[in-house]
C-alpha cells in the first residue's frame, strides 16, 4: 500500500508567530497528521474542469477519496498533480495557474488512482485589472483590515475608517483613494503606499503586522495601486453566489481529519472564478476544528464545526463531521421511544457517545413537575407516582400536566419573558390584560401560527385585544425588525440596523426591507388611561439611511415583495412567516421548546440561529420542527414529543462514554433552577406561601404577570430578568455571592424556616415521629424518601441534639448544686450561731456537763449537739425558721436570690427531644442548600 | 329634566371656618340606581351632608329628603326617597347636594329597570356564592384578591345578558368577569369591551338547567371600587339607529349591538330642546323584562340614512347639505360614500359622532372631488372622533368617504356625521389644575370667575355669554367674549337678596352671528371632566358644561378697596385720567391678589390696571375732545379666598373738563 504523507515543515515556529501576529492561521499551526491514503475506490477532483479566463485567475483544486467501506476523505495534500502542458499552466501545489491561452489535461494521481482534468486557458494577452470590490476591498476583509475592532469600527483607528467588512463601497472609496488628497496610496511606487508600509510595519502601525508580501491580499493591492486605484466600471459583472466545495455533510473520520475547501464566486455574466485565497474564513467551534487563510481545515475534536466563508457580502457555510475511534466503546442499542432517540442516537452513535440510562422515577417526576409546570410534585402525587405500577406511568403523568392550569402559567412566564411583559412596557391594567392573553391562548394549546399570527398582526386597543401590546413594547420600527426577528426568526438583526451583519447573511438592505413591513405601524393614545391604540397607516416608506433607496419589503430567502399594496403590509409578512415551510419560524420554537426542557437548545443559544452558530444536530432539528409543522403548529403535542422520548428521561449521571459531551444530549443537563422555580421551591418545601403585592395569594413567583409589579431581592438576585431585552440571555443563571448568601442566612429562608406553621412545625403538632417529618421534608424537596444513610445521618443529628441537652442539663445540675451548697452552708453557719446562742441559755451544769464530757473531743460541735439534743430535747433544735429569721437582711436577700437562680436554672433544663425543632430547622435548611434541591436534574 | 326638591331653607351658619370645612359631598348611593315607575329610598354616603341639603338630580324626579336628627352635625349618610316616572329610560344620570356650606361634585346613579341587591360582602368563594335571583343588579364592591361570587339559577336555552357598570360611572374597577357552568367550568371569560369599554359585558343563550356562577374581580385586584352588575335579558346595545334624531321630531329607531338583534325599535319624539344634545334610550326585546342602555344624539340638523349600496363614489349615498348622515359598517373592510353640491369657498365641517355613543367604529374620512381626486383625510390624533374641516374650491359634487379606521366591520360598527358649515368657534372651560366646576358663592357680596375658551376657526368677532337654566339669578358681569380674544376671564355675581342654599347648576352658552347666521355653543367642560375623573372616558353628555353654584352663607368681606382720591380727573392733554386704588385686607390670611375691572365708561374710554403689591392704577384713556362732565364709574374688584369669590363695588366719579388757559406771565416765569 502506497501511503503518501505530508511532513510538518520546519522552522514551524517562526511561521507560528507570526501568522498569529496577523491574527491568520496557517497550516503550520498545526501539528497535522499524515493522510494514510490506503487503497480508494476511486478519487475525485473537484472542479472537473478548469477553466481560467484571465491572467489573475487561477483554481483550487480538491481531491476526494472514496473507500470501500462507503468513507471518503479528502487526499489533496497527499494527491500528486500534474500537467500536459506545463506552456499552458502550472502548478503551485493543488493550486492550478495560467500561463498561456490553449488547453491541457491536468493529471491527478493518488493512492494508486489516477483523474485528469482538462483545463483551458484563454485571455492571457490580455490585461486583466484588480476589481476594486471583489479584488481590494475582499482583500483589506482577508486581512482583517476592515474588522469592528480595527478601520472598521464606526469612528475608524488612526484617521483611517473602512466600512465594516466592506459593506459600504462609497466609504471605502472614498476613504482609500479620495481623502487625504490620495496620500494612503502611491501609484507610481505602489510598495510605497502608506496602505502596504503600514500593515508590513514598515511605518508604525498600531494594529501591528497585518500582512506579509507573499500575502495574496498582499499582491492585490499592491496591483490595484499600481493600475491607478481604479474603480469598477458600472458595466463589470457581479457577484451572484459563492460556492463552497464540499458542501456541507463531509464525515472525516481520524486519521483523516483535515479538508482543503474551494470558494467560487458565479458572477452575473456566468463565469465562475476561484476566490479561495482571498475568502475569509471562520469556524463555530475551535475545539472541534479551525481553518487556515488557505482554507483547510483541521480537525481537532470529534463533532461538528459549520466552516463559515465570507466573501465581500456573501456568507457561505460548510458543516463537517470528525469523528474519531473510542477505545472500549461499543454502541449498546438503547431502546428508542421516538424519532427524537433516533435522531439523537445517531448523532452519539456517529460521534462515538454512549446515552446515559433512563433516570429514576423519584428524578423523572421531578424533572417533568418542574419542566412543564414550573413547581414541585406534592408529597402526595410523589408517593402516588412512585407506587404507581402502570408501564405507561410516566406518559399518563406528561398527559395530566399539560392539562394542568400551572402549565399555562408556568409558560406564560417564559413567553413574558420575550415578550417584554411588564406593567412600564405596557401599562398597569394593560400588563394584566396581557397577561392573562397569553396565559388562556397557551392554556387552549392556540396553534403557534395563530399565536404569532395575532401578535404581529395585532392592532386596536391594547386593552380590548391584548396582543397590540406586542406594538407598545417594539414601540417604533427598528424595535419591531430587531424583536420580531429575533423572537421568530432567531435571528439577532442590531447589527444590520447601521451596517450589514458582519458574521451573518443579513445586510443592512435586508434590515430595511423587513423594516417596510411594520413602518405603518401607528401607535396613538385614547381617551381612556393607559390605553394605546394600534393601527395601520395606508402611507409611509423605509429609506435605507446609507443608500437613500426607498425600500420595498423584503422576506429573507423570497426576496423583495412586488405585490405588497395591501392594507396592512403585516400580513404578508405573517402569511410569510407561518408558511409551512418557513425555514425558520417552526425550527425556532421547536428549538426554544427543547431548551426548556433539554436545558439547552439543539441552536444554543436557542434565540441566535446563524451559519456561524450550527444546529448540534441538525437532523433532530429538522424532524423536531417538521413535526411542530406537522402537528398544526401545536406546541404541546411537541412538549409532550420531547417529554416521551427516552433523551428526555435520560440520567443526568453521565458514563464513561458520554461525560465530555455537553451538546449532543447523550445524558442530561443539570441546571440550576430559575428565580421563580427556586422561590416556589422554597415555599413549597417550607408550606410558607410568599405574598406578592397585591397579587391572590395563591399566585406562585412562576406566575408573577410581570417582575416589575412586584420588586423581590431573592428573584432578583437568582437571575429574574427585568425584560428589557428579547433576548433569552437577559435571564441570568450566573451563579453570585448574593446567592449563597440567601441560602447560607438570607432572611426570606430564615423566616420560612422559623414560620410558627410551617411543614415541620405543622408535622409536629400533628405528632408525627422524627422519621415520618424527615421523609416528608425528603419526599417535599427533593422528591424522595431518604436513603439510609441520609435518615441515619439526620436521626443522628436530632439524637446529637438529646445528648447536647444531657449536657446541659448536667452542667445545670452541677450549677444548682453549687448555689444550694452555698446556701446551705449559710444556713448552717447561722444554725451554729444560734445553737450557740441556746447553748448559753441552758443551765451551766449542763453546759459545763457536756463540755467536760466532750472535752477530749473539743471542736467536735456537732457531737455536743447531738449530745445535748439527746439529753435536753427539741429545745435545742434549731429550725429553718429560726435560722432564716436569724439571717440578716443581706444574708436574706443572697438567699432569696439563690433561690430563684436555682428556680430558673430548673427552668432551663430540657426536656429529652424539646430540641427537635430546632434540628428539624437544621435539616430543612441543609435541604434546601442540596445540589439536588438546587438543581433541576 | 331636573328639579330642586327640597323646600329651602334659610339657616346660614355663622362661622367662616366652618363653612370652609363642611363642603358636602357624596362619595356614592346605595343602591346605586332608581328604578322608573317606582319610589327608591336612596341612601346618600359622603361627608358633610347636613340640614338644609337641597339635592339636583339630572333626570326628572321627585326627591324627598327624610330628615335627619334635629340639628345633626357631619352626617355621613341621609336617606331620601327617589320617585321617577315609569316613562324615564334607563340611563346613567346623576346627582348633586347643596347646602350653604358647598356644593358637591356630581355623583353619578343610574336610572335602570332591574332590581338593586346589595352584595351580602361574605361571597368569596365559589362556595360561598351569593345567590341572585335573575333579572337584578348587583351593587357590589370590589374587594381586591377576594374575588366576588354570585349564583342564579338559569334555564337552558335561557337568554342571560350580563353588563358591569363602573367605568361608566367613574369608579376604578375594571371589571373582569368569567361565567361558570353548573359542573364548575369555565363558560366564557368577559373583559374590556368594544363599546362599553373596561365595563365586562356579554350574552348567551344557557346551555343547560343549572347554578351558574358568575365571578367578578378588578383587572389589577384593586378593592374598594364599587360596581354595578346587571343581569337580565337585556339586549346588548352599542348605538341606537340612526344614531340621532332631529329636535322636534318623531323617529323610530332601531338598535345596533353584538347582542341586539330582535330588539324592538322604539319610536321616539324627540324634545323641541335638549341642552345636552343627547337623550337615553332604552332598549327591549319583545318579551323582555330589562333594557340595554343607548344614547341618541338630539340636534337640529336634518338626518340622512346611508342606502347601501353605496360603496363608492359612483355608487353613493347623495344627501343634503348640512345633514347628520348615519350609516353602519356592514362587514370588514366597508366603506361608505355619500355624495353632496358644495360651494367654492364653503368651509364645511365633518365631525364624526361613534365611541361616545358606544360604537367601536373610529370615523376615518376622506374627502373627493368629483374627479375622484382627495382633497382632504383625517389627522388622526389621541381623540376618539374625528373633524374635517374643508374650505371648497369650487362649486361642485364633492364625496365623503368614510371607513373604520381599522377597517373593522359589523353588527356594532354604526356611525354618524355631521354636515355643517364649519363653526366659527367653539367655547371651552379653560382647564387647569385650578379649574373649578363647582362653586360656592356667598349671598352678601358673592361672585365666581373662571376662565372661557374660544377656539375659532374663521371667525374673530365677539361672542356673547348667557347662562342657561340660570333660575337663581346669578349675574354676568362682562358676558362678552371681545373680538380675536381667544381666553376670557368671566365674572359672574350672585343677585342682590339670593338665598343661602340655593342650588343652580348651570351652563355657559355662547352665541354670535358667523358670516350672517346665528352660531351657539356651549362652553365645555369635557376635557376638565375626563382629568378629574380619568375612569370616566366618555363622561354622559348632560354633564358637559355643568357648573354647579351654591348660594352660600353669608360671608365677611376679607378685603376692601379705596379710591385714592376722591374723584378720577380726566386730562384733554394726554387723554388720560389715572385713578390710585388701595388693597385693604381685612382678613390677613388673606394673601392673593384681586382682579379690578371697570364698567360704566363714558363713551369712547377704555380702561387698563396696573398692580404693584397692594395699590392698582386704574389708567382710563379716552378721546381728548371728550365733553366736559361727570360721570359715575364702576370699580369692581374680585377675590378669591378659600373657595371663596367676593366681589367690592367702588363708584368713583370721573371728571371731564377743559383746564383754564394758563396766566401767560406765570408762564413767562418759568423760563430760565
Amino acid at each position: 500500500m502506497k501511503m503518501a504523507v505530508q511532513g510538518i515543515r520546519t522552522g514551524a515556529f517562526v511561521v507560528v508567530a507570526f501568522a498569529a501576529a496577523i491574527g491568520l492561521t496557517r497550516a503550520d499551526d498545526f501539528k497535522l497528521e499524515a493522510i494514510r491514503v490506503g487503497e480508494p475506490q476511486r478519487i475525485e477532483v473537484f472542479p472537473p474542469a478548469v477553466k481560467l479566463a484571465g491572467v489573475r485567475e487561477q483554481m483550487q483544486l480538491v481531491v476526494t477519496g472514496y473507500y470501500a467501506d462507503g468513507s471518503l476523505q479528502d487526499l489533496t495534500r497527499a494527491a500528486e498533480f500534474a500537467s500536459s502542458n506545463a506552456e499552458i499552466f502550472t502548478l503551485a501545489g493543488s493550486v492550478v495557474r495560467p500561463k498561456a491561452d490553449g488547453s491541457a489535461d491536468l493529471k491527478v494521481s493518488v493512492g494508486g488512482k489516477e483523474a485528469s482534468i482538462a483545463v483551458q486557458v484563454a485571455n492571457q494577452g490580455t490585461p486583466q485589472t484588480v476589481s476594486f470590490e471583489y479584488g481590494t476591498l475582499a482583500a483589506l476583509s482577508k486581512q482583517g483590515c476592515n474588522a469592528g475592532a480595527c478601520h472598521g469600527s464606526p469612528s475608524g483607528k488612526g484617521g483611517f475608517r473602512l466600512s465594516l467588512r466592506a459593506f459600504d463601497p462609497e466609504l471605502d472609496k472614498l476613504t482609500l483613494i479620495h481623502e487625504d488628497f490620495g496620500r494612503r496610496t502611491n501609484a507610481l511606487d505602489p510598495a510605497e503606499s502608506l496602505l502596504l508600509l503600514k500593515p508590513l510595519m514598515k511605518v508604525p502601525h498600531g494594529g501591528g503586522l497585518k500582512v506579509r508580501a507573499s500575502d495574496p491580499a498582499y499582491k492585490v493591492i499592491h496591483d490595484w495601486i499600481a493600475e491607478g486605484c481604479k474603480l469598477d466600471p458600472p458595466e463589470q459583472a457581479r457577484v451572484v453566489k459563492l460556492e463552497v466545495y464540499p458542501p456541507s455533510g463531509r464525515l472525516l473520520k481520524r486519521p483523516a481529519h483535515t479538508q482543503q475547501l474551494s470558494i467560487l464566486a458565479h458572477y452575473t455574466d456566468g463565469s465562475v472564478r476561484d476566490v479561495t485565497e482571498l475568502a475569509v474564513y471562520t469556524s463555530s467551534d475551535e475545539a472541534v476544528a479551525s481553518v487556515t487563510e488557505a482554507g483547510l481545515v483541521v480537525g481537532k475534536d470529534r463533532g461538528e464545526a459549520a466552516i463559515i466563508v465570507r466573501y465581500k457580502e456573501f456568507i457561505e457555510s460548510s458543516f463537517v463531521t470528525f469523528v474519531r475511534d473510542i477505545e472500549g466503546f461499543a454502541w449498546t442499542n438503547p431502546p428508542t421511544n421516538n424519532y427524537i432517540d433516533e435522531a439523537v442516537d445517531a448523532k452519539l452513535q456517529q460521534l462515538k457517545f454512549l446515552p446515559s440510562n433512563v433516570c429514576t422515577d423519584d428524578e423523572f417526576i421531578r424533572r417533568v413537575y418542574l419542566d412543564v409546570i414550573g413547581i414541585l410534585p406534592t408529597v402526595d402525587e410523589v408517593q402516588k407516582f412512585s407506587t404507581d405500577a402502570a408501564s405507561d406511568k410516566r406518559s399518563q403523568l406528561i398527559n395530566q400536566l399539560l392539562e394542568r392550569p400551572e402549565f399555562a402559567k408556568f409558560w406564560t412566564l417564559k413567553w413574558g419573558d420575550l415578550l417584554r411583559l411588564t406593567s412600564k412596557q405596557v401599562g398597569g391594567d394593560g400588563v394584566y390584560k396581557y397577561h392573562r392573553w397569553v396565559e388562556r391562548a397557551i392554556a387552549a394549546n392556540l396553534p403557534y401560527d395563530k399565536f404569532a399570527r395575532e401578535l404581529l398582526t395585532a392592532r386596536g386597543s391594547s386593552h380590548l385585544n391584548p396582543p397590540a401590546n406586542f406594538y407598545r413594547t417594539a414601540a417604533d420600527t427598528n424595535d419591531c425588525v430587531e424583536t420580531i426577528s429575533q423572537v421568530f426568526l432567531g435571528a439577532r438583526l442590531q447589527c444590520a440596523k447601521c451596517h450589514n451583519h458582519p458574521f451573518e447573511r443579513w445586510t443592512q438592505d435586508n434590515y430595511y426591507g423587513m423594516a417596510a413591513f411594520f413602518n405603518r405601524v401607528q401607535r396613538k393614545k385614547t381617551p381612556k388611561p393607559d390605553e394605546t391604540f394600534i393601527w395601520v397607516s395606508s402611507k409611509g416608506e423605509v429609506t435605507q439611511p446609507r443608500t437613500g433607496k426607498q425600500m420595498k419589503p423584503w422576506l429573507p430567502g423570497d426576496g423583495d415583495v412586488e405585490q405588497a399594496e395591501v392594507d396592512d403590509r403585516r400580513e404578508i409578512f405573517a402569511d410569510w412567516l407561518t408558511r409551512p415551510d418557513n425555514p425558520f419560524f417552526a425550527k425556532i420554537e421547536a428549538n426554544r421548546i427543547w431548551s426548556h426542557l433539554l436545558g439547552r437548545g439543539i441552536v444554543d443559544p436557542p434565540d441566535d440561529f446563524r451559519d456561524s452558530n450550527p444546529p448540534s444536530n441538525a437532523a433532530l432539528l429538522e424532524s423536531l420542527s417538521a413535526d411542530f409543522v406537522k402537528s398544526g403548529f401545536d406546541r404541546k403535542h411537541v412538549i409532550r414529543t420531547i417529554l416521551n422520548s427516552r433523551t428526555y428521561q435520560s440520567s443526568f449521571e453521565p458514563n464513561d462514554f458520554n461525560k465530555d459531551d455537553t451538546k449532543y444530549f447523550s445524558h442530561y443537563q443539570p441546571r440550576l433552577l430559575s428565580a421563580e422555580q427556586l422561590l416556589d421551591a422554597i415555599c413549597h418545601v417550607t408550606s410558607v406561601p410568599e405574598k406578592f403585592g397585591s397579587l391572590p395569594l395563591t399566585t406562585k413567583a412562576t406566575q408573577l404577570p410581570a417582575p416589575d409589579l412586584v420588586k423581590h431581592e431573592f428573584l432578583k438576585i437568582f437571575g429574574q430578568p427585568e425584560r428589557q431585552t428579547v433576548c433569552q440571555c437577559e435571564r441570568s443563571s450566573e451563579s453570585n455571592l448574593g446567592m449563597a448568601i440567601q441560602f447560607f442566612n438570607g432572611p426570606l429562608i430564615y423566616n420560612k424556616l422559623r414560620d410558627g406553621n410551617n411543614r415541620f412545625r405543622q408535622l409536629l403538632n400533628q405528632k408525627k415521629a422524627d422519621q415520618e417529618i424527615i421523609s416528608e421534608l425528603h419526599l417535599a424537596a427533593v422528591n424522595r424518601p431518604p436513603t439510609e444513610k441520609e435518615l441515619a445521618a439526620t436521626m443522628k443529628h436530632i439524637s446529637s441534639k438529646d445528648v447536647q441537652i444531657a449536657a446541659h442539663n448536667t452542667e445545670t445540675d452541677v450549677k444548682i448544686a453549687a448555689m444550694n451548697k452555698a446556701v446551705a452552708d449559710m444556713r448552717k453557719t447561722f444554725e451554729v450561731k444560734l445553737f450557740d446562742a441556746k447553748l448559753q441559755t441552758i443551765p451551766d451544769a449542763i453546759r459545763v456537763d457536756a463540755k467536760a464530757a466532750l472535752a477530749t473531743e473539743a471542736g467536735k460541735r456537732n457531737e455536743v449537739q447531738k449530745y445535748l439534743v439527746a439529753k435536753l430535747g427539741p429545745s435545742l433544735t434549731v429550725t429553718v425558721e429560726e435560722v432564716t429569721n436569724a439571717l440578716d437582711e443581706a444574708a436574706k436577700k443572697m438567699v432569696a436570690d439563690s433561690t430563684t437562680q436555682i428556680a430558673e436554672l430548673q427552668k432551663l433544663k430540657q426536656a429529652p427531644g424539646s430540641r427537635r425543632i430546632e434540628a428539624l430547622e437544621d435539616v430543612c435548611w441543609a435541604l434546601l442548600n442540596t445540589n439536588e434541591f438546587l438543581f433541576q436534574h | 329634566m331636573r328639579r330642586l326638591t327640597f323646600p329651602l331653607c334659610a339657616i346660614v351658619l355663622s362661622l367662616f371656618a366652618q363653612q370652609l370645612l363642611a363642603q358636602p359631598a357624596v362619595s356614592f348611593t346605595s343602591p346605586s340606581a332608581v328604578q322608573p315607575g317606582q319610589t327608591i329610598e336612596l341612601t346618600l354616603h359622603g361627608t358633610k351632608l347636613d340640614d338644609p341639603l337641597q339635592v339636583w338630580t339630572s333626570f326628572p324626579a321627585k326627591v324627598e329628603l327624610v330628615p335627619g336628627a334635629a340639628d345633626a352635625k357631619d352626617q355621613t349618610t341621609r336617606v331620601c326617597k327617589v320617585t321617577i316616572d315609569a316613562a324615564v329610560p334607563v340611563g346613567i344620570g346623576g346627582l348633586i347636594v347643596g347646602s350653604p356650606t358647598g356644593v358637591s361634585d356630581v355623583a353619578l346613579v343610574m336610572v335602570d329597570d332591574l332590581p338593586s341587591v346589595a352584595d351580602n360582602g361574605k361571597n368569596h368563594a365559589i362556595d360561598q356564592a351569593q345567590a341572585v335571583t335573575i333579572p337584578a343588579a348587583i351593587d357590589g364592591t370590589a374587594d381586591g384578591t377576594n374575588f366576588d361570587f354570585y349564583k342564579f339559577t338559569g334555564k337552558k336555552d335561557q337568554r342571560v345578558s350580563l353588563e358591569v357598570v363602573a367605568a361608566r360611572v367613574g369608579t376604578p374597577v375594571d371589571s373582569v368577569v368569567r361565567l361558570l357552568r353548573p359542573d364548575g367550568g369555565e363558560l366564557l371569560l368577559v373583559d374590556d369591551d368594544e363599546s362599553s369599554g373596561a365595563d365586562a359585558r356579554f350574552s348567551l343563550t344557557l346551555p343547560a338547567d343549572g347554578d351558574y356562577v358568575v365571578e367578578l374581580h378588578d383587572n389589577q385586584y384593586r378593592g374598594g371600587g364599587r360596581y354595578r352588575m346587571r343581569i337580565g335579558d337585556f339586549p346588548l346595545v352599542s348605538v341606537p339607529y340612526p344614531l340621532g334624531g332631529r329636535l322636534g321630531s318623531t323617529a323610530q329607531f332601531h338598535f345596533a349591538g353584538s347582542a341586539s338583534d330582535g330588539a324592538t325599535p322604539v319610536v321616539l319624539r324627540i324634545p323641541d330642546a335638549v341642552a345636552s344634545g343627547r337623550v337615553s334610550i332604552g332598549a327591549k326585546f319583545p318579551s323582555g323584562n330589562s333594557s340595554g342602555l343607548a344614547t341618541l344624539v338630539a340636534s337640529t340638523l336634518p338626518e340622512a340614512i346611508e342606502a347601501e349600496p353605496n360603496d363608492s363614489s359612483k355608487v353613493s349615498t347623495p344627501v343634503t347639505i348640512p345633514a347628520a348622515v348615519n350609516g353602519h359598517f356592514h362587514s370588514v373592510r366597508d366603506r361608505d360614500y355619500y355624495t353632496f353640491a358644495a360651494m367654492k369657498d364653503q368651509s364645511l365641517s365633518f365631525r364624526a359622532v361613534s365611541r361616545s355613543l358606544g360604537s367601536p367604529s373610529l370615523l376615518y374620512m376622506r374627502l373627493f372631488d368629483a374627479a375622484d381626486k382627495q382633497l382632504a383625510e383625517t389627522a388622526v390624533n389621541d381623540a376618539a372622533e374625528w373633524t374635517l374641516n374643508l374650505k371648497f374650491p369650487a362649486d361642485g359634487m364633492y364625496s365623503l368617504m368614510v371607513e373604520d379606521l381599522l377597517r373593522r366591520g359589523g353588527p356594532d360598527h354604526a356611525y354618524r356625521v355631521e354636515i355643517e358649515p364649519t363653526p366659527g368657534f367653539s367655547l371651552a372651560v379653560k382647564n387647569d389644575k385650578d379649574t373649578k366646576l363647582q362653586f360656592n358663592a356667598p349671598a352678601n357680596n358673592g361672585a365666581l370667575a373662571l376662565v372661557v375658551q374660544c377656539n375659532r376657526s374663521g371667525y374673530d368677532g365677539t361672542v356673547n355669554l348667557a347662562l342657561e337654566n340660570n333660575a337663581g339669578g346669578l349675574q354676568m358681569l362682562n358676558p362678552t367674549i371681545p373680538a380675536k380674544a381667544k381666553e376670557h376671564r368671566l365674572f359672574i355675581k350672585v343677585p342682590e337678596g339670593a338665598t343661602a342654599g340655593n342650588l343652580a347648576p348651570i351652563r355657559l352658552i355662547g352665541t354670535a352671528t358667523v358670516n350672517a347666521r346665528p352660531q351657539t355653543a356651549i362652553a365645555e367642560t369635557i376635557v376638565t371632566l375626563r382629568a378629574k375623573r380619568p375612569q370616566l372616558t366618555f363622561p354622559p353628555q348632560w354633564m358637559n358644561g355643568l357648573l354647579s353654584v351654591v348660594i352660600g352663607s353669608n360671608l365677611d368681606p376679607f378685603f376692601a378697596v379705596k379710591p385714592g382720591t376722591p374723584a378720577a380727573a380726566f386730562n384733554k392733554e394726554t387723554g388720560q385720567a389715572p385713578l390710585a386704588l388701595t388693597l385693604e385686607r381685612t382678613n390677613a390670611e388673606f394673601k392673593a391678589a384681586i382682579t379690578v375691572m371697570v364698567e360704566n365708561l363714558p363713551p369712547g374710554f377704555s380702561s387698563a390696571v396696573k398692580a404693584d403689591k397692594d395699590t392698582y392704577t386704574v389708567t382710563l384713556t379716552g378721546p381728548k375732545d371728550a365733553a366736559d362732565g361727570t360721570h359715575m364709574i364702576k370699580i369692581l374688584s374680585y377675590g378669591e379666598f378659600k373657595g371663596q369669590g367676593i366681589l367690592a363695588v367702588n363708584e368713583v366719579p370721573i371728571e371731564i373738563k377743559t383746564a383754564a388757559a394758563a396766566p401767560a406771565a406765570a408762564a413767562e416765569e418759568k423760563k430760565p
